[in-house]
């Protein structure tokens, strides 16, 4: 089977409009959704979505197969740019946005997830994690909070905070593999 | 030293160290195989977390903004981002030499920038079919574009190239003079380029007074907003990508 999204990757060096409409209407949602997680504001998201993509179609970000699976790629872009987009905007302050009042018409995860396994077995074990190791998790990954920001708000000295999000990734990653693993055989 | 950079992983990971900061941790990360692995493995650990992400539905119409904006400030940059981003560019890859993907669009930009601006208006498009009007003055009925070509950095060596219809059918036509010679599996390659990414568009070699031509058809290429034409001097007839100086060039 051929590589759909590295094949649309490589029409996009050549500036094939229609390649960057094809991965954009493919990751939109999951783009859109991983920003809004990080920023928790619509606007701010969209900025994110909007900056990615200009990335791809400029290629200030450049991808090859080394790298991995394009999809990796592409999140890890979007994590640094919607960090990029928080430090900016820390002077002016934006809301923050109640997520009850966001619930409606929302894409299912169907929709949104290729890998639609892994993102079932990560919720399911996010939720066995107890609430500091998701706490940690949060701080950490979503939030991009700094090394002493983290020790802060957790209360830790500064030299367990490496220690703490590696065993709550592990923790994390056990339980996934349990869930995946299990997955077939049942 | 080393055991308080360690200490800058997290800050590294999640885009808290200034620039000098942060060049100062990709040194050591270099060298510290320790940091190396930590940050393999956050980065392994971390891969399934965005789909801790749940579904929010984007503004209406997010697609239309996103994609008309990134599109239209294509075309309004178009004629100067040649200038400005090169030269970042150039000045971001100078110390590393690693990238070589976009060298020739960067030599070029830095020899003809003063030329660039003003020729910007007069830009028109080489797309490979032989659509293209002919905007300049017609020396043959089928000749549709014409370019001189140049030795960005000056010297003796000149040449033309031209798109010439034939039925439907386009060719690139380039002739050369006072070429060095060339030694061994030595050629020249005619390249187009677009935004910096080069493809082949003809080998020749030169005779003995340095002069040489080829003829490379159009359609074989396939579309693509060419900008830039150029000739390089090749260790052999078959280069995927240029590996020799530019002797001749035009921006198209």
């Amino acid at each position: 089977m051929s590589k759909p999204d590295e094949e649309l990757y490589r029409r996009l060096l050549h500036k094939d409009k229609d390649a960057l409409e094809q991965l954009y209407d493919k990751y939109e949602k999951l783009v859109f959704s991983f920003s809004y997680k990080m920023t928790n504001n619509h606007g701010l998201s969209e900025e994110v979505v909007q900056d990615v993509f200009m990335k791809l179609w400029t290629q200030k970000g450049t991808y090859d197969e080394s790298k991995g699976k394009f999809s990796s790629w592409l999140l890890t872009v979007v994590r640094n740019a919607a960090i990029d987009l928080m430090r900016k905007k820390k002077d002016t302050p934006y809301e923050l946005e109640e997520r009850d009042a966001l619930q409606t018409n929302e894409p299912s995860i169907e929709e949104m997830y290729e890998s639609k396994e892994e993102a079932t077995a990560v919720r399911q074990s996010m939720k066995v994690l107890k609430e500091d190791q998701q706490k940690v998790i949060r701080l950490f990954y979503f939030d991009a909070k700094s090394h002493s920001e983290i020790a802060e708000q957790l209360d830790v000295p500064l030299g367990t905070v490496k220690g703490r999000i590696r065993m709550a990734l592990k923790h994390l990653q056990t339980e996934m593999t349990e869930r995946e693993g299990g997955r077939g055989t049942t | 030293m080393s055991d308080k950079q360690c200490d800058n992983l997290i800050d590294y990971f999640n885009g808290h160290l200034s620039g000098e900061e942060e060049a100062q941790f990709e040194d050591h990360l270099a060298k510290c195989e320790s940091c190396r692995e930590e940050l393999a493995e956050l980065r392994e650990l971390t891969g399934s977390l965005p789909y801790l992400s749940e579904p929010i539905e984007p503004d209406s119409g997010m697609k239309n903004r996103v994609l008309s904006s990134i599109f239209e400030e294509e075309e309004k940059e178009e004629n100067y981002e040649n200038v400005t981003s090169i030269e970042e560019k150039q000045r971001e890859t100078t110390p590393s030499r690693s990238r070589k993907r976009n060298w020739a669009v960067w030599g070029l930009a830095a020899a003809l920038a003063a030329s660039l601006v003003g020729n910007a208006a007069f830009l028109t498009q080489w797309s490979g079919t032989s659509t293209t009007q002919p905007e300049e003055e017609v020396v043959i009925d089928s000749l549709e574009q014409n370019l001189a070509l140049q030795n960005p950095e000056g010297g003796e060596a000149k040449g033309q190239a031209s798109m010439v219809g034939n039925d439907g059918e386009a060719q690139l036509v380039v002739q050369a003079e006072q070429l060095a010679p060339l030694s061994g599996n030595e050629a020249y390659q005619v390249w187009l380029l677009e935004e910096g990414s080069p493809v082949r568009a003809g080998t020749f070699v030169t005779n003995e007074e340095g002069s040489g031509a080829v003829t490379y058809p159009m359609d074989k290429l396939q579309d693509g907003n060419w900008d830039t034409l150029a000739i390089t001097k090749e260790p052999g007839p078959d280069s995927e990508t240029p590996q020799g100086e530019i002797v001749l060039a035009a921006e198209i």
